[in-house]
Parts: structure tokens; C-alpha cells; sequence
């Protein structure tokens, strides 16, 4: 089912639930990869992609269409994923944790990330970065969004995104070289 | 962009797993959540509209309250606060002129303002009655 097909299901009388469904069954993969690269624990991500869809559920009513579906639901999760990265960095420093190596101690140990060593360095350099720079970086490289999408999406110019991506990658081939 | 970690061409991979049937379950335990949290809303014993209106016209009772016992207070009252009011006022009229003294008055709203210039001038002249006794009193005893 197309985008326009679920917003015309929804606003049919008594159809609100099945069009939710729907639009579950399109965007929960989509969403969860997005998030899960995100927070990189599958608890965590299961936990944030539930809110995400909790929030859409209680703003379809509101959804006027000014942007897409995709880019709305994209949003929303985006922003869900960003609270909860800052949420957790505070919450690991006021432990007196480093964030990043607590992340990436559990990512070691994390059954159900089966990367070789290059993706485990990775995803360790990733998680040093900043949260916006990770998103951009995310949804460029993993994702292959257009800059144009990205931007409608994280409400960032195009030439800032640009800008974030290109920091993102000269700090991973540093870490990298440095290896 | 090249790199010689060749790190792109490998990286882009998934490398994280989910648990067995994790997206067959998903839709189903969403459903359920959004279930759980619909119910919650319309189990809400009062609903949100009554709860406004309950809350704006306690607000406006307790406000009719106050006012009320403010109206009613008694007059032995009012004086008993007045003329404790007035001791503290005496000590700062020490160095105060009686125009300074009666804007401050009327300024902090201690005294209805017409009535705010005659009793700061009643106690400016206590003041000095009283400090002047104090003066002769001093110097007799001096002498």
C-alpha cells in the first residue's frame, strides 16, 4: 500500500486502526534499522521505535500533509532517536561513565551484533561522533538518502548536512589510519 | 571517496541481528500498546474537559474566599495590624522627610491613599516630639 492509499484509508470513518496497520507493516523495518543504527542496542531500539509509532499513532489525526508521509514518520523517528541518545549521554555521565565506551563495551558484547573487526571499529568511531553528525552520516551512508530528503527530514540546509557528512568521514578515515 | 582501510566497501554490511520473529511480532505487541494506551485515555474517570471546568470554578471560589474574609475581617483586627505597622514605619520615618515619608506610603499601598498623608505626618510629629523629649532629656542629665 502506497502513502496516499494509507492517508486516504485513515480518514475513512472506522478504518483509523486498519490504516495504522498498514502503514505498520511498511515502515516498521524501514524505521527500526534507521533507529537501530542509531542507539545500536536492540533493546534500546525496540523501546524507541515503540514510542516512535506511539506518537505517529496519536499525530495522524493531526498530519495536514504539508510534507510526505515518509518524510513526517521519518522525522518523528529521528527526533525520537536523537532524545534518547542525549537522554542516555547524560544519564552514563552522571554515572561517571564515558558514554562512547560504555556503548561500545556493549556493543562487544551485544549477541546480536555479529560484525567482523572493521564494522566493530566502525561503529566504535560512530558512536564517538556527535548525534547529529551520526544521523547525517547514517542516513547518507547506510541509508543513501538524498541530501535534498535528509534536509526536509532533519529541517537542516542541504549545505550543513553536507558539512556534517564530510566531518563524519574524515574523522572515521582518521580513526581508521590511525589503526 | 578511497581510503586505504578499504572500510566503505566492508562497512555496509548489516552486521546487527534481531531477535527470532521479531517484525512477525512487532505489529501485534504495537497493536496492543496502542490498545493499552486508547483504553487509558477513555478509562479516565472524569474526563479532561469536566476537570477544567472543576479546577476554573474552584479557582474562582477560593478567590471569593479570600476576598470575602478580607471584606469581613474585624475591626479590632485591622487596628491591632495598623498600629504594629505603625512601629515599624516609626524606625525607618527616623530619617525621612514627611513628603518622603508619605510617598513611601502611598507608594507601597500601606494606607488608603487618602488617607496616607495626614497619619505619615501624625507619626513624623510623634517622632519628633519623642526624639526631642530624648534630646532634653540627654542634655539635663549632661548638665
Amino acid at each position: 500500500m502506497t502513502d496516499q492509499e494509507i492517508i486516504v484509508l485513515y480518514k475513512q470513518k472506522g478504518q483509523e486502526e486498519k490504516a495504522f496497520t498498514e502503514l505498520l507493516q511498511v515502515y516498521q523495518e524501514r524505521l527500526y534499522w534507521h533507529i537501530r543504527r542509531m542507539v545500536t542496542n536492540h533493546d534500546d531500539a525496540d523501546d524507541v521505535l515503540q514510542n516512535t509509532f506511539v506518537k505517529i499513532w496519536k499525530a495522524l489525526p493531526k498530519f495536514r500533509g504539508d510534507s510526505g508521509l515518509f518524510t513526517w514518520i521519518y522525522r518523528i523517528a529521528s527526533n525520537e532517536a536523537l532524545s534518547f541518545l542525549n537522554q542516555r549521554k547524560k544519564r552514563l555521565a552522571l554515572r561517571m561513565d564515558d558514554p562512547d565506551q560504555v556503548v561500545v563495551n556493549q556493543l562487544e558484547g551485544d549477541e546480536y551484533f555479529d560484525g567482523d573487526y572493521v564494522q566493530k571499529k566502525l561503529y566504535a568511531v560512530i558512536e564517538t561522533l556527535p548525534a547529529k553528525q551520526k544521523i547525517v552520516f547514517q542516513m547518507k551512508y547506510f541509508d543513501e538518502m538524498k541530501y535534498q530528503d535528509i534536509s526536509e527530514i532533519l529541517d537542516t540546509s542541504v549545505g550543513a548536512l553536507k558539512a556534517s557528512y564530510h566531518h563524519a568521514v574524515k574523522k572515521i578515515e582518521q580513526a581508521f589510519k590511525e589503526d | 571517496m578511497k581510503d586505504s582501510n578499504n572500510w566503505q566497501n566492508k562497512a555496509k554490511d548489516n552486521p546487527f541481528k534481531v531477535p527470532h520473529g521479531y517484525f512477525e511480532s512487532f505489529e501485534g505487541r504495537m497493536m496492543d500498546r496502542i490498545a493499552a494506551e486508547s483504553n487509558l485515555i477513555h478509562k479516565r474517570i472524569i474526563p479532561m474537559p469536566v476537570i477544567r471546568w472543576i479546577t476554573g470554578i474552584a479557582a474562582v471560589f477560593i478567590m471569593g474566599f479570600i476576598g470575602v474574609q478580607q471584606f469581613y475581617m474585624k475591626p479590632q483586627q485591622v487596628l491591632m495590624n495598623q498600629e504594629a505597622m505603625y512601629e515599624v514605619l516609626a524606625y525607618y520615618a527616623q530619617d525621612m522627610d514627611d513628603a518622603s515619608f508619605s510617598t513611601m506610603m502611598a507608594d507601597n499601598k500601606l494606607l488608603p491613599a487618602d488617607d496616607a498623608q495626614d497619619d505619615a505626618i501624625d507619626i513624623v510629629e510623634w517622632m519628633d516630639v519623642d526624639e526631642m523629649i530624648i534630646i532634653d532629656a540627654m542634655i539635663e542629665m549632661a548638665y
